[in-house]
């Protein structure tokens, strides 16, 4: 009986320190941003004496950021090097991916193999013919370069999460559709596409996240301030704001570029974790 | 059928090609430059070298250092993240509430746009006036390490480093997971019906279940450290303490002023073969460390 009371105890005890550590790193998250979120609604002076938020909200830091700093035109920019490189990511991916799932061709594991082979590729030494290229090209001074760096590169991840799910659909479907006199591309476009449309969408939140996220490449890619990305804006501006001591317009910096980040999250936890779970196993 | 393979072919081919324009290609190029001294990005100077680029590299003190950096990453890190991945994998997996909601909360760092989470480490939580972690060592009393300057060149690595792990573990701890979770469950009960405690199932039983998934999370850590880049760049861009062989060949290739200075020539000289050779040593290091671990971790299928 003795025992079987330990034990009971002993489950509770470690219970409760799994609750404690979870709970420790999640309030460190919820602490973290409370505080910065705070802080980019206060002024410098209250950051500093601890003070936050004494003399109300102000905005103001936001527009700051937004105008003076330019924020606000970065953060345009980004959105439409995310909205174009998703587009175009499908438009290239969705066809091979559903190639790759259907038919068994020659040459089918050269294909796979070139996808594979190239994640291993050290992303830095590609930079350097690319950049070279581009910059005879004057690719550098415009978007044309780092979109179409976001598009090819966003290739292999797209393919693989796009077989695998058309791989998961019956076949049937477009055997029946072959006997009823319709082309193969008919079947794809037809039948396939409008099932196709919830995996389209999963996987362009994918890809819009780690493009929204992209330093490196934009870092090298884009000459023009123009055509600068919000990454390298917040970077710069960073920079400028240290400078000054404007500590209030570095946090509400670093707010701006999180923001969409975590409305996405908020509202997709569910469907990004367990896909990248999913994601896991098939490796 | 013969529209079959019409169809084929235009469906694969736009994105195989645009996919080896951003990948086949240039480790071509790059191998073919890493032989020459190119001084200038309009490629118009160059110059043979033969393995001058290498060789100078071999000689290059803070090349080499670079390298005994990311050994220290991969090794200390790696106790982190996957020490804690671990830990995590094990309590979301020991039948506590709110599961889904911890996991969404242990992966949410890895979102976190780079610049944006090394802003949050630097300004924020390193902070030394009204950090973070001043605040909460000196409510502990330990004000030795409340003064500490963790953003000053003695201390800024290990900053990183802490930074980086919190970032990294998320994205580890959801491959664990998914290992852990494929487990079944009856093997488990009736290990602790005979008696075993919660850990000892977990290292005997567990464990030696996951080989698989830990060989496929092993070989992505190592290439993800060699190839280490954003963060330590992120997180100070002018400090010589963080420098990875990734951004050695950045500041050899694109000078350290970023955003394609090299192209402007406001940088003055840049490296670009010497660049191209690190990157061709990059690439056998990759290929080296995938041998490697393959052969540590033999592939052996496992029925469960």
């Amino acid at each position: 009986m003795s025992t079987r009371t330990a034990d009971k105890v002993k489950r509770g005890l470690s219970r409760s320190v799994s609750y404690l550590i979870l709970a420790a790193w999640t309030l460190f998250l919820v602490y973290s941003f409370g505080w910065i979120l705070a802080s980019s609604v206060s002024t410098t002076r209250e950051i500093f004496t601890g003070k936050l938020l004494e003399s109300g909200v102000h905005i103001q830091n936001y527009i700051k950021v937004l105008t003076t700093n330019h924020l606000g035109k970065y953060f345009v920019n980004s959105l439409i090097y995310c909205v174009i490189s998703c587009t175009g990511i499908l438009l290239l991916a969705t066809p091979a991916s559903y190639i790759l799932s259907r038919s068994n061709f020659r040459g089918r594991k050269i294909v796979t193999g070139i996808f594979v082979a190239g994640m291993g590729i050290p992303g830095m030494m590609t930079m350097i013919p690319l950049f070279m290229m581009f910059t005879r090209l004057g690719l550098t001074q415009n978007l044309g370069g780092l979109l179409i760096i976001y598009i090819c590169g966003g290739i292999p991840f797209t393919v693989f999460f796009l077989s695998g799910f058309f791989s998961s659909l019956p076949t049937e479907l477009e055997e029946a559709a072959i006997i009823d006199g319709a082309t193969p591309f008919q079947s794809f476009r037809l039948i396939m596409m409008p099932l196709a449309q919830g995996a389209l969408v999963t996987v362009t939140v994918f890809n819009f996240l780690s493009l929204w996220a992209d330093y490196a490449t934009a870092l090298i890619f884009v000459n023009d301030e123009n055509f600068r990305t919000l990454q390298i804006g917040l970077q710069i501006v960073i920079r400028s704001m240290l400078n000054q001591g404007n500590y209030a317009g570095i946090f509400a910096g670093i707010m701006l570029v999180f923001l969409p980040t975590l409305i996405i999250y908020i509202f997709l936890s569910e469907k990004i974790v367990s896909n990248i779970t999913a994601g896991a196993i098939k490796t | 059928m013969k529209n079959d393979k019409r169809m084929i072919f235009f469906f694969l081919a736009p994105a195989v090609l645009a996919y080896m324009f951003v990948s086949i290609y240039p480790v071509l190029h790059s191998t073919f430059l890493s032989f020459f001294e190119v001084s200038s990005w309009s490629g118009s100077e160059m110059k043979f070298v033969g393995l001058g680029n290498f060789i100078e590299l071999m000689q290059s003190k803070v090349f080499l250092e670079s390298f005994g950096r990311i050994g220290i990453i991969w090794l200390m890190g790696g106790a982190g993240i996957f020490g804690s991945a671990f830990l995590f994998s094990a309590l979301l997996t020991s039948g506590i509430k709110g599961k889904s909601f911890f996991r969404s909360a242990i992966y949410l760092p890895n979102l976190i746009p780079v610049v944006a989470a090394a802003a949050m480490w630097t300004q924020y939580i390193f902070n030394i006036r009204f950090g973070l972690s001043k605040n909460i060592f000196s409510a502990l009393g330990l004000e030795s390490l409340a003064s500490l300057e963790w953003t000053s060149h003695t201390f800024i690595f290990w900053a990183m480093l802490i930074a980086y792990i919190w970032g990294g573990i998320g994205h580890f701890t959801l491959i664990i997971l998914a290992g852990v979770e494929r487990v079944p469950r009856e093997l488990l009960e009736s290990a602790t019906l005979d008696g075993a405690t919660m850990l000892q199932a977990f290292f005997k039983i567990t464990l030696p279940l996951l080989r698989d998934v830990i060989r496929v999370a092993v070989v992505l850590w190592s290439i993800v450290v060699l190839n280490l880049f954003a963060y330590p760049q992120a997180f100070a861009q002018t400090y010589a303490e963080v420098t990875t062989p990734a951004i050695y060949l950045y500041s050899l290739a694109f000078g350290q002023t970023g955003g394609g200075a090299g192209a402007t020539g406001a940088a003055g000289v840049v490296y670009v073969g010497r660049a191209a050779a690190a990157g061709v040593i990059l690439t056998l290091m990759a290929a080296l460390i995938y041998g490697v671990l393959n052969l540590v971790f033999k592939e052996e299928k496992l029925e469960y």
